[in-house]
Order: structure tokens, then sequence, then C-alpha cells
């Protein structure tokens, strides 16, 4: 039972750690677009 | 006390997860990678083969885009298709099946990053492509997934539209507008994923049939589907020369694409004159082969005659 938890806290944990970087790649990507979009590098 | 989680219905199954359960890497099988690295593939042609000029890192979200829809619709479809795959010998370690993964986590997952990869593109590139995206993901979500793949062994033949967008989405995100070029990149896929997609079901046949697909070879037999096949090989040979004769590739390609296309019918000759499940099986690697070498030829003629 303990190692269940604990084995379901550690899944937990790598989901956490992932959705961080997830958020962080997503306000780098914002961040790097209107930049680029600033900059008039887009096409339509 | 039970180590499973209770359901919402409240019933405790072997199939009954609470996302505490999942692992990262479950979510990722969802995206179905194999079939993402292809279309990546696919858009990246699209976007190298469009005449134009576009920034790296627009062209790089437009493939980001590309990559997160497909792998957004095919979670979609896992959450639909859950039934099939429990029942297929190919699909039912997939995370729904094996009760690893609440399927409204899998719905909600894939609507998610659907919506996400749409609004993306929207705003870095350009609705054109923002728009291409939609279809492309409604196409496989309600015509291929819902509509066709239970009711009529054309599913591949129609559904299969979905997976030649990529391509277009890629060209329309340089060029801003759906012109022949991207259209001819579309149809040769189009025509492609029949004879690929049947020379795999005629040697996964049972597994269809016990899921109640209607598959080609399920339905009207192989006899039928190795005639199909052949048809649609000739078919597709003449559409993977069209980027020449409208000009999008060179002469070079042009053979290139011939000589890949020769080996395809012949391997599609053998398929049709044989028996047994060797054939279909040379026949279905030999096909992504020649997708990822036709595209490859592609972009190396497209980077050649832009340095020359």
């Amino acid at each position: 039972m303990a190692k269940q938890i604990s084995e379901m806290h550690r899944k937990r944990r790598k989901r956490n750690i992932a959705l961080a970087v997830v958020i962080f790649a997503l306000a780098a990507l914002f961040y790097v677009m209107s930049i680029v979009r600033m900059s008039g590098g887009a096409a339509g | 006390m039970t180590d499973r989680p209770i359901t919402a219905t409240g019933g405790m199954t072997a199939a009954a997860s609470l996302p505490e359960d999942t692992a990262v890497g479950d979510f990722i099988a969802l995206l179905k990678p194999r079939v993402m690295s292809l279309v990546v593939f696919t858009g990246f042609a699209g976007v190298i083969v469009a005449p134009g000029d576009i920034h790296p890192v627009i062209a790089a979200i437009a493939i980001l885009c590309i990559a997160i829809a497909t792998g957004a619709s095919g979670a979609i479809n896992m959450w639909y298709e859950r039934d099939l795959d429990a029942r297929m010998e190919r699909t039912r370690t997939r995370p729904l099946p094996d009760g690893r993964m609440a399927p409204e986590t899998a719905l909600a997952f894939g609507v998610i990053l659907a919506v996400g990869s749409v609004v993306v593109i929207a705003l870095g590139v350009n609705l054109v492509a923002a728009a291409l995206l939609v279809l492309a993901i409604a196409f496989y979500v309600f015509v291929y997934t819902i509509w066709l793949k239970r009711r009529t062994p054309q599913n591949i033949v129609i559904g299969g539209a979905a997976g030649a967008f990529p391509p277009m989405i890629g060209w329309a995100a340089v060029t801003g507008d759906v012109s022949l070029g991207g259209i001819a990149l579309f149809a040769l896929i189009f025509v492609w994923t029949p004879p690929h997609f049947w020379a795999l079901a005629l040697y996964k046949c049972g597994d269809y049939e016990k899921a109640g697909v209607p598959m080609l070879p399920v339905v009207a037999g192989a006899r039928e589907t190795k005639k199909q096949i052949l048809l649609y090989t000739i078919a597709m040979i003449a559409v993977s020369l069209t980027p020449w004769m409208l000009g999008t590739a060179s002469w070079v390609w042009g053979i290139f694409s011939g000589v890949l296309g020769a080996i395809f019918l012949g391997l599609a000759v053998q398929v049709w004159r044989g028996e047994g499940e060797r054939a279909p099986k040379r026949l279905f690697a030999y096909s992504i082969l020649y997708l990822f070498l036709l595209f490859s030829g592609l972009i190396a003629d497209s980077l050649i005659s832009r340095m020359l």
C-alpha cells in the first residue's frame, strides 16, 4: 500500500515537472514569436 | 481497502483509473509519436518546397503546431476508439484500454492540445495555415474516426485526407495561400494512404475483423483488396509526377519519383499475384520508405535548386 502511494507520488511529481517544462516552453515560445512577428518575419 | 481508485460511476474496475495513476509516458503514447514523426517530416517538406521565404522561427512554430495537432487528433481518436483498441492485439496495451488513464483525461488532453495548436499557428504563422489545421483535425476526428471508420470500407480512402494536410499546411505557412503545388503534395499522400493501409490490413485482417472495423479485406476479401492496391498504386505513380509537371520539383526528382514508383508497383504486383503475409508486409514497409524518400528527394531538390 505504502509502496503504491509512493509510486503514485513519484508519477505525480514527474507529471508536475513535465507540466512546468511545458508552461516555461510556452512562455518562451510566445516571447520568441512576438519578437519575430514584431520584426516582420512572417508570411500572410 | 483497495489499491484501485473508484470510478465516477462508483464501480471499481481494472480500467478505472484516476489521473494520479497516469505516467508522463502514457500522455506521450496518446500522441502516437510514430505517426507524428512522418507527419512532421511531410510538413517540413511543405515548408521547404514552397516558393518564398519564411523566418526559421515561424517555420519551426508551424511544424510544431502541425505535430501537436496531429498528436491531439491521435489522443481524441484513442479516446473515441478505446473499445476497439481493447479488442485488437496491436492496440490493447495503449493507455486507455489498459486502464492506465481515465478516458476523460485523454479527451481533455487532446482537446486542449488541438485548440492550443490552432491558436498558436493563427497568432504566430497565418490564418490560412490555421484554417487548414482546423480542417485536418476536424477531418481526422469527425469524418474519419467518428463517421467513416466503423461504417465503410472506404474509411481509409476518404479519411486518408486528414494525413495529407501537413505538407499543404507547411506550404501555406510560407505562402499564406493554397496553391497548386501544395495541393499536389496533398494529393500525393492522399493516394498513397490506401495502398499503405490496405497492405497492413491484409495481414492484420483478423484483428480488424475481431474489432468489427469494416476494413476492405474484411468486407470485400483479400482478392478485391489486392486489386484496389494495384489500382491506387497506378494512380499514386501518376500523381507523384505532378510536382515535377507543375515545376515544383526538377526533372531529376521526376525520374527519382518514377523509379521509386516503379518499385512500389512491382511490390503491388507481387501482392496481387501472391498469397500469404510476406508480400503485403514487404509492401507496407516499402510504402513508408517510399514516402520518406520521395519527400527527402523533394527537400534536397528544392535546396539544391535554390543554391544553383
